[in-house]
């Protein structure tokens, strides 16, 4: 995707769980319009290749192994960034654990729940507060990516609800606390096709009953460079700098809310 | 759904809140059990589950949940938070909160009964100082809407009762949150007493007349947050 504006440029983005999916998309759109990118990925197996496609196409990238539920290693991918580009200025957590098969509530295995309260909260606390030196230094921006799921509730995985929400209030509530600091919160809510998706896709019906798309006015599943990408830029970028505690839902006007 | 004389109603939490609602609704008719649970494990609060059950003589008809962990009802600077902190306030109150909808979950369904979650504005708000309530609270009212759409079928429903943030964080925390929230005052010049103004709106939920009522919201809180 060509663009002659660069929103970004002279920024430092880390991008979390940016070894595909939607994390991918929007580490790639960031660098597009000029930001250094530092690639944080459970494998680096991932992220090496998507570090590796941002400086073939002209960008600054680094790529460091993280898992999000770990305090090193969200120290380190900060401090990667600082070392690296010398500064930080937006923080976007993306990363989250498998969900799982749709399943009843009583019936959602522990380490499900786990796996998505590590990825989701406790990631969103790490990255919270590990970026937060530099994000007040810089007029920074955190970015949480969220769901509609986290607005609406999930019949299919409860649990996806409950900590997609709860991501929602905590960065509302650190959009009021750190206001004053200039530092700015908000949420994304995506739809795209990711591999995680495209393997739900093959039986859930509401893929193969064509659900999601009947009730998706833009007919069509978002994709994560050229659809989330963008608007993730435009929340890491001066464009929106009056704009703080607000979930932008991203998915072709599937889900239309108050 | 069941009539209010002698309806059998588990309500969870030891705050003046969670009494307050306990004490109205005894007062509306009800039997009311305080949930005597250590809340370390999920087993604690299916065995304390089930002696409310058997206390209540042998089923429950209405769950009402507002235990949160006490180190959330303090402000607290974001960027100070231990990862301790973090941990045992929020997520431990959310995987309480998950754990009651699950325990809750077998009675209820027998009884086409009412899960309530009672939450303080400041998850749809947000609130300065205390984000880790504000994420348990938006948290719950989800998890309230996830059970609502999965429990449709059996007849039990999972509704959220929206309060102001006094009856967590006390009156001076409170009032500052809610000037955050709104520029006017709230409608009706308070936010709220437990047991005669929220209790009622708890009750309502398990009646008859809303038996056609799940996933949803009722903020009452006295006309203050109106976001929806």
């Amino acid at each position: 995707m060509a663009t002659d504006t660069r929103l970004l440029d002279g920024k430092t983005v880390i991008v979390t769980g940016a070894g595909g999916g939607v994390g991918m998309g929007i580490a790639l759109a960031c660098a597009q319009h000029g930001a250094n990118v530092v690639i944080a990925a459970r494998r680096t197996e991932t992220g090496d290749p998507v570090a590796a496609e941002i400086e073939r196409r002209g960008g600054r990238a680094r790529s460091i192994r993280c898992d999000v539920a770990s305090h090193a290693d969200v120290h380190a991918a900060v401090d990667a960034a600082v070392s690296t580009f010398g500064a930080l200025d937006v923080m976007v957590h993306n990363a989250l654990a498998p969900v799982g098969p749709p399943t009843g509530i009583e019936d959602v295995p522990d380490e499900t729940f786990r796996g998505m309260v590590g990825t989701a909260l406790r990631a969103s606390y790490l990255c919270a507060t590990a970026a937060y030196p530099h994000l007040r230094a810089n007029g920074g921006s955190l970015i949480l990516l969220s769901s509609a799921a986290g607005i609406e509730g999930s019949p299919y995985i409860p649990a996806y609800g409950l900590v997609k929400a709860a991501q929602r209030g905590l960065a509302k509530s650190l959009a009021r606390e750190w206001g004053p600091d200039g530092i700015r919160v908000n949420c994304i809510g995506p739809v795209a096709m990711t591999p995680a998706v495209e393997e739900v896709a093959k039986t859930s019906p509401v893929f193969t009953e064509g659900l999601l798309l009947n009730r998706t006015p833009l007919r069509r599943i978002g994709d994560p460079e050229a659809d989330i990408g963008p608007v993730a830029v435009f929340l890491a970028s001066d464009l929106s700098r009056y704009m703080t505690g607000q979930t932008l839902i991203v998915d072709g006007g599937g889900f239309l809310a108050f | 759904m069941t009539t209010r004389a002698g309806r059998r109603v588990v309500v969870t939490g030891d705050t003046a809140l969670a009494e307050g609602v306990a004490a109205g609704l005894r007062e509306l008719g009800a039997l009311v059990v305080l949930l005597d649970a250590a809340y370390e494990t999920e087993d604690d609060v299916r065995a304390a589950m089930e002696a409310a059950g058997d206390a209540l003589g042998g089923g429950i008809d209405q769950v009402v949940h507002s235990w949160v962990e006490a180190a959330l009802l303090d402000a607290r600077v974001f960027a100070e938070l231990s990862e301790e902190t973090w941990a045992i306030a929020c997520e431990h109150t959310l995987e309480v909160a998950w754990w009651t909808a699950r325990q809750a979950s077998p009675a209820l369904r027998e009884t086409q009964g009412s899960l309530v979650f009672l939450v303080p504005t400041i998850g749809m708000a947000g609130g300065a100082g205390y984000a880790m309530l504000a994420a348990v609270a938006e948290g719950m009212r989800v998890l309230a809407k996830g059970c609502g759409r999965q429990w449709g079928t059996t007849g039990a429903t999972c509704n959220t009762v929206a309060v102001a943030p006094h009856h967590w964080t006390g009156d001076a925390a409170g009032a500052e949150l809610t000037r955050n929230i709104t520029l006017s005052v709230p409608a009706f010049g308070d936010q709220g007493d437990a047991a005669s103004d929220l209790a009622p709106l708890v009750a309502l939920l398990a009646d008859d007349d809303a038996h056609f009522l799940t996933a949803a919201t009722m903020v009452a809180d006295g006309g203050t947050w109106m976001g929806l």
